[in-house]
């Protein structure tokens, strides 16, 4: 029977992979392999980025994705957290009946806050909407919350556009796929094989030498 | 009338409805490139790019073919062969 080759353990390039994708494979000495696969997971990282925009990241809509997505390390969750950064709770509801209670802010601006203690849950801004912090009262707490208000008035717009439709998927999917992969390249770095091309050399010799007669 | 607004990178999602397919190209090479980067075994000399390009191509031609091959059975059987025995 082949034995099972030797494997190593490195935490340290473990915690590097964690971090960065393929840091961990450079700290071990594995450059090329280093660079390569984290020029492959950033890469589908970015890819989706570009394709879907921002929103391909989101831990509060789509957070089955998202799961996946925070396979990539820290930077799906700084992403994610510049997205939800530009999310205000809105005005009105799906069927048009209005939320919050317009006043008109310090400067002149127009501002929604909440009538009757209910708070909607944030989303992203329609084209002509901006986002103001409101001071809001619920329950008898004063909170300072975002809220979506009509751009116009602050001649301004979204700071990002949702994506829609199959593009969207096709932009989660991406960086679904880059979580995945790096996943594969965190345990690599983590548990090296140790005699990768020994074992390989064994098993290929294995499969074209036939036995030896008894 | 129809406002278009200037693209901005990692903002908004660009127009690709119409070619949304073709995003499957560099998501299979991608993807290849991140696991056989890890998985190709050394050369004779530790790292062999040449093997890990060779590997990486038939990889991701492999998921194409897959997926394309899943598309056509896909049609076949809701196109085709459902509407004869339903």
């Amino acid at each position: 029977m082949e034995k099972a080759p030797p494997h190593g353990f490195d935490p340290i390039a473990g915690l590097l992979a964690a971090v960065l994708p393929g840091l961990g494979h450079v700290y071990s000495g594995r450059v090329k392999r280093g660079l390569l696969a984290g020029g492959g997971v950033l890469g589908l990282f970015l890819g989706g980025l570009l394709i879907g925009g921002v929103d391909a990241i989101d831990s509060e809509e789509d957070q089955y994705w998202f799961l996946g997505q925070a396979l990539v390390g820290p930077l799906s969750f700084a992403v994610d957290a510049w997205h939800q950064g530009m999310k205000a709770h809105p005005v009105v509801n799906e069927v048009g009946e209005q939320l919050m209670d317009m006043r008109t802010g310090a400067n002149g601006e127009r501002i929604y806050i909440a009538s009757d203690g209910f708070i909607a849950p944030k989303r992203n801004l329609y084209p002509g909407e901006t986002r103001v912090m409101a001071q809001v009262e619920v329950s008898g707490t004063t909170l300072t919350l975002p809220v979506a208000t009509p751009g116009s008035a602050l001649g301004a717009s979204p700071a990002m556009s949702e994506s829609l439709s199959k593009l969207n998927e096709i932009a989660m999917l991406y960086i679904l796929c880059a979580g995945l992969c790096n996943l594969i390249v965190f345990l690599d770095a983590l548990m090296p094989n140790l005699h990768h091309a020994k074992d390989s050399d064994a098993r290929k010799a294995a499969k074209t030498d036939p036995e030896p007669a008894a | 009338m129809t406002l278009v607004l200037a693209y901005r990178p990692f903002l908004d999602a660009p127009n690709l409805h119409d070619v949304w397919y073709l995003l499957i190209l560099p998501l299979a090479l991608l993807v290849s490139v991140a696991y056989k980067a890890v998985r190709v075994p050394d050369g004779e000399r530790g790292f062999s790019l040449t093997i890990f390009l060779r590997q990486t191509i038939a990889m991701a031609a492999q998921v194409v073919l897959a997926i394309g091959a899943l598309y056509l059975l896909s049609f076949l059987v809701i196109d085709k062969l459902l509407p004869i025995v339903l």
